[in-house]
C-alpha cells in the first residue's frame, strides 16, 4: 500500500508539469527558465569568487573552507527551520489527512510518506544553494566524479537529518497547539529561531560583515577565523563539510563518519518513536481553541458607518492581513531579511573609493531595494483584489470601480513608498553617498513605487484568481508571473535608462571635471513618462476588467 | 449464517479544551438501519461521526464497531467503515477513476473487483461522463459522487456520511438519495449526518438528534411524532431544539 501511496504521490507531481494550455506553458517555463538562471547564476559567483581564492597563496583554501563551513551552517538552520513550518501543515494540518486515516493504511505508511513530502518541500528552497555550492567546490578542486556523488549523497543525509529533527520540534510543542492558536505558535517559534540566528551571528561574529581590503596578514588570519562557525562544527552540516574537505586534501574521515552515524542513528531512533505516538498526535490535534473567549473587536464595526467605503474596505484588507499567519508570517521573512540587508551594510565600512565601485555600488543598492519592493508588491499587493474572492460581486454592486481601483492604488501605493524610501535613504546614507545621489534615489524609488504599484494593482484586476484563497498561490500563480516580469522589466528598464548619466557624474567628480546637471533631468524624464506611459495602459485595462467581472 | 453487524456508542464525551462538544452519549445501531443523525450547527454531529471513524480521540466513554473498540483503531476495523466527511477531499490531479482505483488499492482489492465497482457505481452515481476527467475541473456535485463511490467500493459493514446533500443540485440529490435508499435492503448500518430533515424523514428508520452536545431523542420517527403529536419532522426539530438561543 505504501508503494501505492508513493506512485499516487509521484504522478500528482508529474501531473504539474503537464502543458494542458497556454498559459501553463508559459507559467512552467518561468518557473525553469528563473531556477535555471538561479542555480546556473550562483554556480557562477561560487565558481569565480573560489577560483580566485584558490589562486590565493597560503589563504585561497582556507578561505573557501571557511565561507562553505559558513553557508553549510546557514544552509543546515534553513533546512531545520523550513521543516519546523512545513511540518506542522504535512503532518497536522492537511486534509488529505483525514483522508488517509479513514482508510486502513497503517500509520507508518502514512507517517513515512508525510516525511518524504515534508523533506521535499523543506529542502527544495536551499537546494538552489546547496547544489551550486557543492558543485563549484568539486570542479573548483577538480575532483573526480564519484567524490561529487559521494558529497551529493552526504548532502541529502544532511537535508534528511536536519529536516527530521524539525519534525521533531513540531511533535514535541504539538501538545501547545490544544492551548494556543496556530497563528501564535508558528510565529513564536519563527520570532525565535531567526532571532537567535540573527543575533548570534551579530553578537558573537560581527566581523563576518567586514571584508578588510588593505589588511596585514595578521588581520586577514583573524578574519578568516571569524568566518569558520566553530560552535557548529559537529552539526551535520560541519561533519559533511569537513570530510568534503579531508576527501580534497586526501586526508582520513573515520571519526567523522562514525559522528554522521551516530547521528543517522539517533535520527533513526527518535523516528521511530514519532511514528510511535503519530496517530495519538493527530487524533489530539486541535486548531481550535474553542474553550477561549475571544473579544469583541470594534475596529471594523466602527468603519462600517464610515461615509467613506473606501476608506472601510482598506480597514478590512489590513484586519484580514493581520489575522492571517500566512500573510505575516512570510512578511515577517522579508522583514528579517530587510533587516539583515541594512544591517550588513551599516556595518560594512567602505573601502572602495573608487568612482567605479561607488557607482556599482550605489546602482546595486538602488536594484536591490528596487527588487525588494517589486517582490514584496507580488506577495502582497498583486493579491489583494483576488482575496475579495466570491465576495467581489458584493462589493460592485455598492461602490463605484473607479473609486474601488483608486483607494487600493493609493493605499498600496503609500505602503511600497514608504518602505522603499526607508530602505533607500537609510543604505545610502550608511554607504555614505553624495547628497545629489541620496536625492536622486530618492526621487527614483518615489516613481519606481507609483510605477510597481500600478503594475502590481493592475495585474491584480487584470488577471485575478478569485477562486484561490491562499495569497502565496495567487502570488506564484500565473497572473503573479506575469506582474513579477513586468516589474522587474519595468525597474531594469528605468535603471539602464538612469545608468549612463550616473556613470558620468562619478567619473566626471572624480576627476573634478564639472558635471551637467541636465543629463539626470532627460533620464528622469524618460522614466517618468515610461511610468506614465505604463500607468495609463494598465489603469484602462484593470478598470475596464473589473467592470467586467460577473459572478 | 450472516454476521451481525452493530455500532454501539457507550457515553461517548469529546471535549475541544474546555469546551464539552460531545457531552456522554450513548446509542446502539444494528444492520438494517438508516441513521438519520440530525441538530443544529455545532451541536456535535460532525464530532461525534469523527470519533466513530477513528478521526478524533475522545476523553470519555466507548465506541463499539462490531462489538469491537474502536480504541487503538486496527486496520480490520477500518475495513468495515466507509466514510464521507463533510468536505470532501480528492486529489486534483487524479481523474475520478484513478482516485477510485487508488481507494480500491488501499483498501486491498484485487483490480478486477474494483474494475466491477467503477462500473457498477459510475452507472448508479451517474458520472461515467467525467470518469477520466482530472478532480480540478468537477464540481460539488460531481466530486461528492465519486466521493460516495469511493467510500461504497470496498463493501463496508458501517457507512458514515457527514452532510451528504449540501452543495447538490436536485438530480444529484436524487441519485444519492436512490443509493441511499437501497441500503434498506442490505444487512448494514447507513449512518447519515444531515441538516435535510426531509431526508431523514424519507429514508431513515431511526433518528437521534444532537443539541448542544447531548443526544436529546434517539428512535423511530413515528414514536417521536406520536409522543410530541406533532406531523412533520421539521415541527419537531424545532420544538426539541426550540430552546437553542
Amino acid at each position: 500500500m505504501i508503494t501505492d501511496l508513493f506512485v499516487l504521490k509521484s504522478k500528482i507531481v508529474l501531473r504539474h508539469l503537464i502543458i494542458k494550455d497556454f498559459k501553463t506553458l508559459i507559467r512552467i517555463l518561468t518557473f525553469f527558465f528563473v531556477i535555471s538562471i538561479f542555480l546556473f547564476g550562483t554556480y557562477f559567483v561560487f565558481f569565480k569568487v573560489f577560483n580566485f581564492l584558490l589562486n590565493l597563496e597560503d589563504i585561497g583554501k582556507g578561505f573557501i573552507y571557511r565561507i562553505s563551513s559558513l553557508l553549510f551552517t546557514i544552509i543546515f538552520f534553513l533546512l531545520f527551520t523550513s521543516s519546523i513550518i512545513t511540518s506542522i501543515s504535512t503532518f497536522f494540518k492537511t486534509p488529505e489527512l483525514e483522508f488517509l486515516f479513514s482508510t486502513p493504511l497503517k500509520t507508518q505508511h502514512i507517517f513515512f510518506s508525510k516525511l518524504f513530502e515534508n523533506g521535499f518541500y523543506a529542502s527544495w528552497a536551499s537546494l538552489i544553494i546547496s547544489l551550486p555550492l557543492i558543485f563549484s567546490i568539486s570542479n573548483v578542486f577538480m575532483v573526480e566524479t564519484i567524490f561529487l556523488l559521494k558529497w551529493l549523497f552526504l548532502f541529502i543525509l544532511m537535508v534528511f537529518i536536519s529536516t527530521s529533527f524539525g519534525i521533531l520540534v513540531v511533535f514535541l510543542i504539538s501538545d501547545l497547539f490544544k492551548m494556543f492558536s496556530l497563528n501564535f505558535i508558528v510565529t513564536l517559534i519563527f520570532v525565535l529561531l531567526i532571532s537567535l540566528f540573527v543575533f548570534f551571528f551579530i553578537f558573537t561574529k560581527p566581523d563576518i560583515f567586514n571584508l578588510p581590503q588593505n589588511a596585514t596578514l595578521q588581520e586577514v588570519t583573524k578574519y578568516l577565523n571569524s568566518l569558520e562557525v566553530e560552535q557548529f562544527k559537529y552539526l551535520p552540516s560541519g561533519i559533511i563539510l569537513q570530510i568534503i574537505f579531508n576527501d580534497i586534501n586526501a586526508r582520513s574521515s573515520n571519526l567523522l563518519y562514525i559522528l554522521l552515524f551516530v547521528y543517522l542513528s539517533l535520527t533513526f531512533s527518535f523516528l521511530f518513536l514519532l511514528v510511535k505516538i503519530y496517530r495519538k498526535k493527530y487524533l489530539g490535534f486541535s486548531l481550535f481553541n474553542l474553550s477561549s473567549k475571544k473579544k469583541r473587536s470594534k475596529i471594523l464595526e466602527k468603519r462600517i458607518f464610515s461615509k467613506n467605503l473606501e476608506i472601510f474596505l482598506i480597514v478590512k484588507d489590513m484586519i484580514i492581513f493581520f489575522r492571517d499567519p500566512s500573510q505575516w508570517g512570510q512578511s515577517l521573512i522579508f522583514m528579517i531579511l530587510l533587516f539583515i540587508y541594512s544591517f550588513s551594510i551599516i556595518r560594512s565600512p567602505i573601502y572602495f573609493k573608487t568612482p567605479f565601485y561607488t557607482y556599482i555600488l550605489s546602482f546595486a543598492n538602488l536594484g536591490f531595494s528596487s527588487y525588494i519592493m517589486a517582490t514584496l508588491s507580488v506577495r502582497f499587493i498583486y493579491p489583494l483584489i483576488s482575496l475579495e474572492g466570491k465576495t467581489f460581486s458584493i462589493i460592485k454592486s455598492s461602490i463605484r470601480m473607479e473609486n474601488y481601483f483608486n483607494s487600493k492604488l493609493i493605499f498600496n501605493f503609500l505602503i511600497i513608498f514608504f518602505l522603499g524610501e526607508f530602505l533607500i535613504v537609510l543604505t545610502n546614507i550608511f554607504l555614505k553617498m553624495d547628497l545629489l545621489i541620496i536625492l536622486l534615489s530618492s526621487l527614483i524609488t518615489f516613481i519606481f513605487s507609483f510605477g510597481i504599484t500600478i503594475i502590481n494593482t493592475g495585474f491584480g484586476a487584470i488577471l485575478p484568481d478569485f477562486n484561490e484563497k491562499n495569497p502565496s498561490k495567487i502570488a506564484s500563480g500565473f497572473g503573479g508571473i506575469v506582474a513579477a516580469i513586468v516589474s522587474l522589466f519595468y525597474i531594469g528598464l528605468s535603471i539602464s535608462i538612469l545608468s549612463t548619466p550616473v556613470k558620468n557624474y562619478f567619473e566626471k567628480s572624480f576627476k573634478k571635471i564639472p558635471f551637467d546637471i541636465s543629463e539626470f533631468y532627460f533620464a528622469i524624464f524618460f522614466i517618468v513618462v515610461l511610468t506614465f506611459i505604463i500607468f495609463i495602459i494598465i489603469y484602462n485595462i484593470a478598470l475596464r476588467r473589473l467592470k467586467k467581472y460577473n459572478f | 449464517m450472516e454476521k451481525e453487524i452493530t455500532l454501539e456508542v457507550k457515553n461517548l464525551t469529546k471535549k475541544y479544551g474546555k469546551k464539552i462538544a460531545v457531552n456522554n452519549i450513548s446509542f446502539k445501531l444494528n444492520g438494517g438501519d438508516i441513521f438519520g443523525f440530525i441538530g443544529p450547527n455545532g451541536a456535535g454531529k460532525t464530532t461525534t461521526i469523527k470519533c466513530i471513524g477513528g478521526l478524533l480521540e475522545y476523553e470519555g466513554g466507548d465506541i463499539l464497531i462490531n462489538e469491537k473498540s474502536n480504541k487503538g483503531f486496527d486496520q480490520n476495523l477500518k475495513r468495515s467503515l466507509g466514510y464521507v466527511p463533510d468536505t470532501p477531499f480528492l486529489y486534483d490531479k487524479l481523474t475520478g477513476r484513478e482516485f477510485l482505483y487508488f481507494v480500491g488499492r488501499l483498501y486491498g482489492m484485487d483490480k478486477k473487483k474494483i474494475e466491477e465497482r467503477i462500473e457498477e457505481y459510475s452507472k448508479k452515481l451517474e458520472f461515467s461522463d467525467y470518469i477520466d476527467i482530472r478532480t480540478e475541473e468537477y464540481s460539488h456535485g460531481m466530486k461528492q459522487r465519486i466521493i460516495i463511490a469511493s467510500s461504497f467500493l470496498h463493501s463496508p459493514d458501517i457507512f458514515l456520511v457527514d452532510e451528504p446533500m449540501v452543495g447538490l443540485d436536485p438530480k444529484s440529490s436524487k441519485i444519492v438519495k436512490d443509493l441511499f435508499k437501497e441500503f434498506s435492503f442490505s444487512n448494514r448500518i447507513l449512518f447519515i449526518s444531515t441538516h435535510t430533515l426531509s431526508l431523514a424523514e424519507e429514508i431513515c428508520n431511526k433518528i437521534g438528534i444532537m443539541d448542544k452536545g447531548n443526544l436529546v431523542y434517539f428512535g423511530s420517527i413515528d414514536n417521536l411524532k406520536e409522543s410530541l403529536k406533532k406531523s412533520n419532522l421539521e415541527e419537531l426539530f424545532l420544538e426539541i431544539t426550540k430552546n437553542d438561543n
